[in-house]
């Protein structure tokens, strides 16, 4: 039981870092990326093609600082040449743009790097080593552990930054209201800009922190593209605290319903409390304040 | 609409009747089988994009449920033929679109209380529970493996089961044809009216009494039982179903991106879609299939996607419509011109 608990909830760190990104995504332009298990999944493969470079059994987290750099350029591009054309022109141009990116990703990711699993090649040291607590009846991996707490460390970065920075208030203001921000000399396209790469940032990180657990696959981001939707409505949209939650309380609702019932039960749980919600909780669990839909 | 309407469409629409009449003589020109398989899963995608078209082109409701559809369909005429001793589809087909009507209410009602991409969230979420559930009573709907029909040598109509591809040719082309004229005959009843003063503005179309939760529902259904009666068609030509190959989140995407491309909220857009898009993949899976780790063709697909959702938004069948515009207007400017000569420039 406990076990099952702590296992949920340091995977739900990691859906809260996928969450959060998307929910930052659609607080600041209103867009929902259906693309963001797919920047994950990027992220992922960047990660894999660093850690070739590095000498053997090293720690893969030292790639933190490249794949962020690298998402964040990639986030630029995607959003300078595609995303940005699409903005405030209604729900399905961008809903149909974010599904032929994912498309677009996947296949592509398969053409370079083909269909097979692929994992890091980290040594058995890290992959298998754990704490364990309390006479040995609550195991803590190692890997999951430091996910959960770079997710957290993230997820306070952003915080930081959105509520101290300069440009964290202009995106704050924008994500208000675009155009009395742009009234007021916010310059809308560079906010944008941050909070779409930013986005893809947490995607990418996502992905590294998960690569000593997870195989990788071009396919594989489109699982964590809905739940990291659901976590986001979960938790209200635009607020990142609630996707955070949210994405914390999947990962229990997941982990629970994947011990007590089966594996494929899970998705049946997950997307079931997700109707539930927005039926019963419209504003999200925590959300409060209007929402359009 | 009866037989003279019909042609008096067509007669306005020259091109919809070559592409018609090639499509029926297709089969006598080339004899070629495989050409005729493409074809067949052209008129297939077409017929689900215009099924899909009803709710979501008309009502602009981007559902991604369209897949559950399939699926009751094929599941139910599938475990029907093998359970119950081989009940002819031709029946069961009825019987899937009965249930179909069920699950839209299921979906539909909850679903329809959401605006823009919360409904598309909502669905997404309906068509994974769907999946799942196929998956996880597996000892009734044989899970991940699928089921298979042991139909394949069997040459009769009653079985929907044919040694050639001719006939299933053929029985998707009509089945298409009459999904066109049924798309046609939504738009154009009261329903569709309301559908298109829904989708430019609710709030406004609810101001002047549309019960617009009933409508999108009842054209959900619509859509639903067609997509279904599809469903029972398509498992039976490939005479084998699994949840990945007709019930994933995949397949709704498709078929909702078929209409999309072609131009949603039009009747011919859906299979101009389809018909872009199915050769397109069919192409580059054979050309491309060795190239790198493979997926050339799905990649093409998205970029395809991309470039129009960014160039051409109203999908690829706006170019004949501005074509057709500016060709009207030079029609009209030559023809003035022609009369101010006659009448010695003095107009």
């Amino acid at each position: 039981m406990f076990q099952t608990l702590i296992n949920g909830l340091l995977i739900g760190g990691v859906y809260a870092l996928i969450a959060v990104g998307l929910s930052m995504i659609h607080g600041v332009m209103k867009i929902v990326n259906f693309a963001q298990g797919d920047f994950l999944t990027v992220g992922m493969y960047f990660s894999f093609i660093f850690y070739t470079l590095m000498p053997k059994g090293s720690l893969p987290y030292w790639l933190l600082i490249p794949v962020a750099v690298l998402m964040f350029i990639f986030g630029i591009i995607v959003f300078r040449t595609a995303i940005i054309r699409v903005i405030g022109k209604g729900d399905s141009n961008y809903i149909l743009l974010t599904l032929g990116l994912s498309y677009l990703i996947q296949n592509m990711l398969q053409l370079i790097f083909g269909p097979n699993f692929r994992s890091l090649d980290i040594s058995n040291e890290l992959k298998y080593s754990a704490i364990t607590m309390f006479e040995d009846t609550m195991i803590l991996s190692s890997p999951r552990l430091i996910a959960f707490a770079g997710a957290l460390v993230f997820v306070t970065l952003v915080t930081f930054f959105l509520n101290r920075t300069n440009m964290g208030r202009a995106m704050r203001a924008t994500a208000e209201n675009t155009t009395v921000a742009q009234t007021l000399g916010i310059n809308v396209k560079l906010v944008f800009t941050i909070a779409f790469s930013l986005g893809t940032v947490f995607a990418g990180v996502a992905g590294l922190l998960m690569t000593p657990m997870f195989l990788i696959s071009p396919q594989v981001g489109t699982t964590f593209s809905t739940i990291a939707m659901c976590a986001m409505v979960l938790g209200g949209l635009g607020n990142l605290k609630g996707a955070m939650l949210g994405g914390i309380i999947l990962g229990l609702v997941e982990s629970l319903s994947s011990n007590y019932l089966t594996m494929d039960i899970a998705p049946v749980v997950i997307n079931t409390v997700l109707m539930l919600v927005l039926i019963f909780r419209p504003y999200g669990i925590f959300g409060q304040g209007a929402r359009k839909a | 609409m009866n037989s003279k309407k019909i042609l008096g469409c067509l007669k306005a629409h020259p091109i919809a009747l070559a592409f018609i009449v090639i499509c029926v003589l297709l089969p006598a020109i080339f004899r070629a089988p495989y050409l005729m398989r493409v074809f067949t899963e052209v008129f297939f995608f077409a017929a689900m994009g215009c099924a899909w078209n009803i709710i979501g082109g008309f009502g602009k409701q981007t559902s991604w449920a369209s897949a559950s559809f399939l699926a009751v369909g094929g599941y139910t005429s599938i475990l029907m033929y093998m359970r119950l001793g081989g009940v002819s589809p031709w029946i069961t087909i009825f019987a899937g679109m009965a249930l179909s009507v069920l699950l839209a209410v299921i979906i539909g009602v909850p679903c329809f209380r959401f605006r823009g991409v919360f409904f598309a969230i909502a669905t997404i979420a309906c068509v994974t529970i769907v999946r799942q559930l196929l998956i996880y009573f597996r000892s009734f709907t044989g899970g991940t493996l699928g089921l298979a029909l042991d139909i394949r040598l069997k040459d009769n109509f009653v079985d929907m089961a044919f040694l050639n591809d001719e006939p299933y040719y053929y029985m998707t082309l009509i089945w298409m044809l009459i999904v066109v004229l049924l798309t046609v005959r939504v738009e154009r009843s009261r329903l569709g009216y309301y559908l298109k003063a829904m989708s430019e503005d609710q709030d406004a179309a609810e101001s002047l009494g549309i019960r617009s939760h009933r409508m999108k529902l009842k054209a959900f259904i619509i859509s639903s039982v067609i997509l279904s009666a599809t469903g029972t068609m398509y498992t039976f030509k490939m005479a084998y179903t699994d949840p990945n190959l007709i019930a994933s989140f995949d397949i709704s995407v498709r078929i909702g991106i078929t209409a999309i491309l072609g131009g949603m909220g039009t009747i011919w857009g859906p299979v101009l879609g389809s018909l872009i898009c199915i050769p397109m993949l069919e192409v580059s899976n054979y050309y491309l299939a060795d190239f790198g780790g493979g997926g050339a063709g799905y990649a093409m697909y998205g970029l395809l996607i991309v470039l129009v959702v960014l160039f051409r938004p109203n999908g690829v069948i706006s170019l004949y419509y501005s074509a057709e515009s500016r060709f009207k207007a030079w029609r009209a400017a030559k023809e003035a011109a022609r009369k101010a000569m006659k009448t010695g420039g003095a107009v």
